[in-house]
Parts: C-alpha cells; sequence; structure tokens
C-alpha cells in the first residue's frame, strides 16, 4: 500500500497542528493510503498530548522505505536533524514561525526558541521534494529561502464539529452582552492590547454595553498578559474584558455562535484559524490585515488598515447595524470558508503528492 | 465586494469625524488609546536564556565525595577521598564562601545592569512611538531614519 505519513515533534489535542495532523491522516486513509503520525518521545508528561502517535524511531526504520513524510515545521526541535539524516523523501508543510523580536524583553525562552526555529528552518531546503505554506504569504517566505518546487496548502479544518454544534452553557453566557471575540495564544504578535483598545473606542462611540471575550492560553507569557491587564485597568475595561483561557471545542465553538463579531489586530499569522473558525459560524470578522490574513479572509471580513480604533468601531458599528450589508458580509464569510474546506484541501494535497511517488498511479 | 467596503470605510470615517466633533473620542480618549503598552519585564529578560542556570549554580559548596563502585579498591578509595576532604575541611569551605559571596555580587551587578536595560528599552520604545506620531503629524519632508 502507498504510504504518506506525518512527523510532528509532538502531538496534541486541541492544538491546531495537532488537529491538522489528525485530519490529514483521516483523510489520506479515506483516499485508501496508509498514514501514520509520528512523534518524538516527550521527556515531560503533557495532559492533551495525543498518544495515537508513533515514536519517530519507527518512521526511520527501513520498514518505511518508499514512504513519503510530511514534515510539519512551527518550531525548532530533533525532529528537523533525524529527518535531514534519513533518507525518506520529505515534504515540508510550513506553519510559519513567529519572527523572535516580538518576544523581545518579554520572554527569553521564546525568542531564543524563535530564533532557532528560523535558522534551522533553512537547513531542510535540500533535502525537500516539495514545500508546502498554508498561505501564500508562507509561501511566499519559504520561496525567498530558495525553496523549490513550492505551494500552499492551506490549514485542514475538520468543518463539522461547527456546524453540528448544540449551544451549551458558555452560549448563554456570552449572549448576555454584545461581545466581541479574539481567540488565540495570548502572544505580543497578536496584538490583543489593540483589541482591547478598540473595544475601548466601540464602547465610547457605538454601544457602552460592549466586552471583549479573549480566549486562549493567557498564562505563558505572565509580563505580557500582566501588561495587558494594567491597559484593561487604566482604560476602566475592568467589567468588560473577560480573559477565558483556553476552553474546550464545544465552548470554542459557543462563543463564535454567540458573539457580536471576531476581531483580528494580529501583526503576525501564518495561517490564522480562529479567522476560518469564525467564517464556518458565520460570525461577522473586523481584522488588522496583516501578513497571511488576507489570504485566509479571501474577499471575506472587513479588513481595516492602518489601525485607527475609533475608525474601526465605527466601521464595525455600521456593518452590524445594516442588514443588507452584514447579510453580504456572511455570505462572502461562507463561500471561503467552503473553498477551505477540508476535502478540497486534501484532494489539493494528494494532487501534490502523487508526481513525487514512485507510482503516482496509486493516489489516483 | 472591496467597493461595498470603501463605501462603507467612508461612511465609518465621516462618522468617527462627526463624533470627534461632538466630542464623543475625546483627545483624552485618543490620547489614551496611543499610549504604549506597559511592559514590565522581569529583569532576567534582558540578561537572555542563561540567566536561571546562572542563579542556580551561584552558591558553590563542597560536598562529600561519593563512594567508589569499583570492585576491591572501592571501599580504600572512598576512605581516601573521605580523609582527604575531612582533611582539607579548614581550607575549603572558607574558600568555597568566598566564591559564593562572589557570585551573589556578580549577580547582583547583573540584576541592577539588567534592570536599568529594562527600563532604557521602554523609554526608547516610547521616544520611538513619540517621534512615529511626530513625523505623521508634520508635512512632508525629510524623515528620521
Amino acid at each position: 500500500m502507498t504510504s504518506v505519513h506525518q512527523a510532528v515533534p509532538v502531538l496534541l489535542h486541541a492544538d491546531a497542528i495537532g488537529d491538522e495532523t489528525r485530519a490529514i491522516r483521516d483523510g489520506l486513509r479515506r483516499r485508501g493510503l496508509d498514514s501514520e503520525i509520528f512523534m518524538l518521545p516527550q521527556e515531560r508528561a503533557q495532559p492533551n498530548l495525543d498518544a495515537s502517535a508513533r515514536p519517530l524511531a519507527e518512521l526511520l526504520t527501513g520498514a518505511n522505505r518508499g514512504a513519503i513524510v510530511l514534515y510539519h515545521y512551527a518550531l525548532a526541535s530533533q525532529a528537523t536533524q533525524l529527518l535531514l539524516d534519513s533518507p525518506l523523501p520529505l515534504v515540508l508543510i510550513h506553519h510559519n514561525v513567529t519572527p523572535a523580536h516580538w518576544f523581545h524583553m518579554i520572554d527569553p525562552a521564546h525568542e531564543a526558541g524563535m530564533a532557532a526555529a528560523a535558522t534551522d528552518l533553512p537547513l531542510l531546503r535540500d533535502r525537500t521534494s516539495l514545500a508546502l505554506g498554508d498561505s501564500e504569504y508562507t509561501r511566499d517566505e519559504l520561496e525567498a529561502l530558495g525553496f523549490f518546487p513550492t505551494g500552499v496548502l492551506p490549514i485542514v479544518l475538520d468543518q463539522a464539529p461547527y456546524h453540528e454544534h448544540r449551544a451549551g452553557p458558555l452560549h448563554r453566557e456570552i449572549t448576555v452582552a454584545p461581545t466581541l471575540l479574539t481567540v488565540g495564544r495570548v502572544a505580543p504578535n497578536k496584538c490583543i492590547e489593540d483589541c482591547i483598545r478598540l473595544l475601548a473606542a466601540y464602547r465610547v462611540g457605538v454601544d457602552s454595553r460592549a466586552r471583549l471575550w479573549i480566549v486562549g492560553d493567557a498564562d505563558r507569557l505572565p509580563v505580557y498578559r500582566d501588561a495587558l491587564t494594567r491597559l484593561v485597568s487604566r482604560l476602566g475595561l475592568d467589567d468588560a474584558v473577560h480573559f477565558a483561557g483556553r476552553v474546550t471545542q464545544q465552548d470554542l465553538i459557543d462563543c463564535y455562535r454567540g458573539a457580536i463579531a471576531y476581531v483580528s489586530m494580529s501583526e503576525h499569522e501564518g495561517f490564522c484559524v480562529p479567522l476560518l473558525e469564525a467564517m464556518v459560524c458565520e460570525l461577522p470578522i473586523l481584522a488588522h490585515p496583516s501578513t497571511a490574513v488576507p489570504f485566509t479572509l479571501g474577499g471575506a471580513g472587513l479588513q481595516v488598515s492602518p489601525k485607527d480604533f475609533p475608525l474601526m468601531a465605527e466601521a464595525l458599528g455600521l456593518l452590524l447595524g445594516d442588514a443588507v450589508l452584514l447579510a453580504d458580509h456572511l455570505e462572502r464569510g461562507r463561500r471561503r470558508a467552503a473553498e477551505l474546506a477540508p476535502e478540497r484541501s486534501l484532494d489539493h494535497l494528494v494532487d501534490l503528492l502523487a508526481p513525487l511517488h514512485a507510482s503516482p498511479e496509486s493516489f489516483r | 465586494m472591496a467597493t461595498d467596503d470603501d463605501a462603507l470605510i467612508r461612511r465609518a470615517r465621516r462618522s468617527r469625524d462627526e463624533k470627534q466633533e461632538r466630542g464623543v473620542y475625546t483627545p483624552e480618549l485618543l490620547e489614551s488609546l496611543a499610549e504604549p503598552l506597559d511592559l514590565r519585564p522581569d529583569p532576567s529578560a534582558a540578561a537572555g536564556p542563561a540567566w536561571p542556570e546562572a542563579l542556580a549554580t551561584a552558591t558553590v559548596s563542597v560536598q562529600q565525595p561519593p563512594p567508589s563502585s569499583r570492585p576491591a579498591l572501592g571501599p580504600a578509595l572512598t576512605a581516601t577521598k573521605r580523609a582527604i576532604e575531612r582533611a582539607l575541611r579548614w581550607y575549603l569551605p572558607p574558600v568555597t564562601e568566598q566564591i559564593t559571596r562572589h557570585n551573589r555580587a556578580v549577580l547582583d551587578v547583573l540584576a541592577e545592569h539588567n534592570r536599568q536595560i529594562v527600563e532604557l528599552h521602554a523609554e526608547l520604545e516610547a521616544l520611538r512611538r513619540r517621534v512615529a506620531a511626530l513625523e505623521a503629524k508634520a508635512p512632508a519632508g525629510p524623515r528620521a531614519e
């Protein structure tokens, strides 16, 4: 049987790369291909570790000769050197690396980790048969680094749970007041401070009842989180901004379904899964069009630049208050979400992989 | 469609200007929104990733030698090492205390330097933003690099 395996440093549940890796494995299996996920041995226990992954050492044995390996790259790890030393044909799936400068004076370990990831990436250049970025923005970066050939594989997100969702307790909680939503790791490149500033302007100019929910891990970068907390207090928004932390998928979908709009002020994204999730959940989007954001949104979402918060607040207020405009906006989001449907991306991936295999017809 | 969005942004701009004139978006609010984020890094942020190791190994102490596991000679070697350690007890602990005091003093100096670097970094960021704001207001002309 034709084998297309995947390698990751670690496979986690409730993690964008982990979710995509599982979706690709399941999709390849549905297409009759043999597909497993391999990861490095883990030094410490992690509560959301996915035990379905097999040890990377198993992949590197002769038994897998002839297999294509998709290597998901987002951070520096021993997996890079192990794969470089193996004779297996590699396909890079690059999820982009946040530039280290975002973590300067905030977290030296993060800064060093991101710098190492950026340094290691070019090592893969001469060993990859194909380099895929999860957006045009990321593909451009790969091309600039000399990777060839390159392509785009948008994040493969299983959209079914978002459609089949039934409202849970968090839905009732979030719909108590008009709530703007932003989702993702609380990290400086996401510019959460600008979401807070936008809320301040929105409350003054459009709706004084509005709130902001920030959903995502807020514990990893305490220097940044504490600065955000001080900003919230300085702007008098203590009762209006809620750090919800990490939530289950059920709760996350409740948030998307119950908020009035999704806001993204991020200055660096390799793809930005929450934008896709928001479009699938038919949530209006206001975004700052940086890096991969315009690719992910396609023609959808209201993209406003520069960051003039009163202007953004007014634009969002006008959009939400105009039924015709809003319907058109949501329709564009639905169309873009359909373009990014997982089966389309998986078909595209199979088409890209077929020429790399000794018997391309086995992919059809 | 982009044209609809462009029209929406034009309407939003008019609405913003009108509300600014009416004093809804006050100058104080706009100033407050433009203030830089008040990051207060731990001084270790300026020291780099080796800082925790430097802290952890600053204290130097004399340990009793571990027992030798070599066959036959092991007990004799262990006894000899321990005898030497006992014989040097009058000398080694004061030396290690002196080294520890020195290490801690050096770390205190470094921590103070780190604190000052963090402060200077924050001031630099604030100045950069002020320059950018002034340049945005100024008529077209040469720009600071």
